[in-house]
């Protein structure tokens, strides 16, 4: 059974990659590290740095 | 999946249980009520469920006994491995036991889930503080692990922002500095940055090698400024040394005419003779004649003519003071001549370095040749040494050009890295930001919806038993401002926000934290899980205990099961009396009430069984039942025949209205006990 934070994760997971602000690869990745509260911020900066390179908009 | 049906509890040496204890369940029943006054060891009945379900016994917390309470779990005088907790359902038998350190579950398939409620936490859930009441309910809207990488992320922003205010403030110092420099280059076009980027580019070997020409030039220089003094000194040391070898001589001279031709001619002889007879103290013959005549006293002799005349001390003293005077003008002398070749060389390496190259091109130079007569230099040293501090400036100037382009380098370096930061960060920052948004907005929105729906649930259980009191508006919320912290909040007399702690009556709390409790048991799967409401109810008056029996019936129906204990005799009255009064109560089924009195060595005993034995009555809006029913009963429970109670609902469903049509089962403490 998922856990809460797992199921808010999931909430947030699409929105990120509608907005165009990380790229859907790496939020599949993070999505996990978010539930988990294992995020840290150079995860953080880094996906937002990879998103902007690749050029998605928000 | 469906749960399976529970059978019976056995209780060994838990508490007050200090015999064996068998609580058997009635098949296709999901409420038991155990009625038992004070002392009777209800709560032994909840321990049971508590242990096996959540591995402690909660009855024991916030007693005063320690944080260790597990010591006091075996009955008295029993020991840890005394206790033994079996629950037999359809699905088959979980047993449990205690070891050194834990508890044992010998199935953990069959491990059940369990909520239990004790009179002791009620309060919890409405009058404790906020951090403690978040604790209740936490479990319900923990998102801590998407606050945690929310924190990270708001973390990382604030640092960024920061970063950012750093960049910034740089970027701005340095422009100012930039400007400066462009400002005392007298600005330049087309504009300080472009200015600033030339210069840093400009070869700055070029400044090294004239400061390094200027340097050479400069020490060539001062090896020749102290040349007039030396060579004044050294000219006059030669004198010195002339002279006195001049006096020398003069002295000498005057010795030798005062003395006698033939004194110093002999006088060479007898000092000849004065070295032989020291080696021959005590000759025979004359060294020279070789006569013996004269043999005796020669020596004594040759030291008396010697020291006669008294002369050959001062003519050796002059003699020697010539030579030493001439050894010393010699070296004057000689001092003299290299000092003349030093200098003419120092002359030359100026001339040299002067000629050198074009890094002193722009410089001001002495006119060579430099006069070759010492005596001329002190003029021609004098005329340019005003040139040597010409040189030191533009050395001067080399190190300040040097310095000026690093500073400016730093600068410009400076500039471009921090306007590369604030630039990334200021693309980067509102990314973040609008992340952040999503992540809190979303985690917010999540657990607002779950509290908005356990708010709206315990409003309609409120509702269900304060209905028409006007006090369904239970609002609970977190504490934005506080992690871990949750308020609830209610409409009362029309004030918004009004803490219920604050204007509710003590039983008005209470039934508003089963509410509470109530609403979150039956969040988490409550076709699996076993309900335990331990004593909780002491303080609702009579008139709301109907509701709040037809209450727990109606939720009950949700769980696995649901214990209900109390001491509370209006709850053994409704279940007696109801069925005669035709209430609209569920049907219940009522085995026995019996009052039990906890004992020493038998435990959970059944003395004192009540005498109403088994009674039965049902829930229904049917009144041509109720009317049966009480028709059937003479209006008196008490009276009822044991067989014709027992058979009354299976009569009865006959005629009863479908609806809400159910039965549970109450029970004393120790009936049931199969011992």
């Amino acid at each position: 059974m998922k856990s809460l934070s797992e199921a808010v994760a999931e909430v947030i997971a699409p929105l990120l990659i509608s907005g165009g602000l990380l790229l859907p690869e790496d939020v599949e990745k993070s999505k996990a590290k978010i539930a988990a509260g294992t995020m840290k911020a150079e995860d953080w900066l880094l996906a937002a740095e990879k998103a902007m390179a690749k050029g998605t908009n928000k | 999946m469906t749960a399976p049906s529970l059978t019976s509890l056995l209780i060994e040496n838990l508490r007050g249980a200090v015999a064996p204890f068998t609580l058997a369940f009635e098949k296709g029943r999901k409420l038991t009520i155990v009625y038992g006054e004070n002392g009777t060891g209800k709560s032994t009945i909840s321990d049971a469920f508590d242990l096996l379900g959540n591995g402690n016994v909660g009855s024991l917390e916030k007693r005063g006994v320690g944080g260790a309470t597990r010591s006091y779990w075996p009955s008295v005088g029993k020991t840890h491995s005394d206790v033994k907790v079996a629950l037999a359902t359809s699905a088959g038998t979980c047993a449990l036991s205690l070891s050194k350190t834990g508890v044992v579950i010998d199935d953990q398939q069959l491990k059940p889930q369990a909520a239990i409620l004790r009179r002791s936490q009620i309060l919890n859930l409405v009058a404790a503080q906020p951090a403690e009441r978040y604790k209740e309910i936490s479990k319900f809207v923990d998102v801590s692990g998407v606050e945690t990488s929310e924190a990270a992320l708001r973390k990382l922003i604030g640092d960024k922002n920061r970063d950012y205010e750093t960049a910034t403030t740089r970027l701005g110092a340095n422009r100012t500095t930039i400007e400066n420099f462009w400002n005392q280059a007298s600005s330049p076009a087309p504009e300080a940055f472009s200015w600033a980027k030339a210069e840093v580019q400009k070869d700055q070997q070029a400044l090294d090698q004239r400061k390094t020409g200027i340097d050479g030039l400069i020490s060539c220089w001062d090896k020749l400024v102290p040349h007039p003094t030396k060579w004044n000194e050294l000219l006059g040391q030669k004198k010195v040394a002339d002279e006195a070898l001049a006096n020398s001589r003069a002295t000498l001279e005057a010795i030798t005419s005062e003395t006698a031709d033939d004194y110093l001619e002999v006088l060479d002889i007898l000092k000849a003779a004065q070295q032989h007879f020291s080696n021959r103290p005590h000759p025979t013959v004359c060294p020279l004649c070789e006569s013996g005549e004269k043999a005796e006293g020669l020596v004594a002799e040759v030291n008396r003519r010697i020291e006669s005349q008294g002369l050959h001390t001062k003519l050796d003293a002059a003699r020697k003071s010539v030579s030493d005077h001439e050894a010393a003008a010699q070296k004057e002398s000689q001092r003299l001549d290299d000092f003349l070749k030093s200098a003419e060389n120092d002359f030359s390496s100026l001339k040299s370095c002067c000629e050198s190259g074009k890094e002193l091109a722009t410089l001001s130079l002495p006119a060579f040749p430099a006069p070759s007569e010492p005596e001329k230099w002190a003029d021609w040293i004098n005329e340019n040494q005003g040139k040597r501090d010409s040189w030191q400036q533009a050395a001067d100037a080399c190190v300040d050009s040097k310095k000026f382009v690093e500073t400016l380098r730093r600068s410009l370096t400076d500039y471009e890295e921090s306007d590369a930061v604030a630039r990334d960060l200021a693309a980067v920052l509102p990314r973040l930001g609008e992340i952040l948004k999503v992540v809190e907005s979303e985690r917010k929105k999540y657990t607002d919806v779950i509290l908005a729906d356990i708010s709206t649930r315990v409003s309609e259980l409120y509702e269900a038993i304060h209905c028409g009191e006007g006090l369904q508006k239970i609002v609970l919320a977190l504490d934005a401002a506080k992690r871990g912290s949750l308020d609830i909040a209610t409409e009362f007399a029309g004030k918004q926000d009004a803490p219920p702690q604050a204007y509710f009556s003590d039983s008005h709390l209470d039934t508003l934290g089963l509410c509470v409790f109530l609403a979150l048991a039956e969040r988490e799967v409550p076709e699996q899980k076993i309900l335990v409401l331990d004593d909780v109810l002491g303080s609702v008056d009579e008139p709301h205990v109907e509701r709040v029996i037809g209450l727990i019936y109606d939720i009950s129906q949700k769980f696995q099961h649901a214990i209900v204990t109390t001491h509370y005799r209006p709850w053994r009255e409704k279940f007696r009396w109801h069925l005669e009064a035709g209430s609209d109560l569920p049907v219940c089924r009522i085995e026995a009430l019996v009052a039990w009195r906890w004992h020493g060595t038998d435990g959970l005993d059944p003395r004192n069984r009540s005498p109403e034995g088994a009674l039965g009555f049902k829930r229904s809006r049917c009144s041509s039942h109720h009317r049966q029913g009480r028709s059937n009963s003479g209006g008196n429970p008490r009276l009822l025949d044991p067989e014709v109670r027992v058979r009354r609902p299976k009569e009865a469903g006959k005629h009863l209205c479908s609806e809400r049509f159910a039965e549970c089962r109450a029970w004393a403490v120790i009936n049931g006990l199969e011992r």
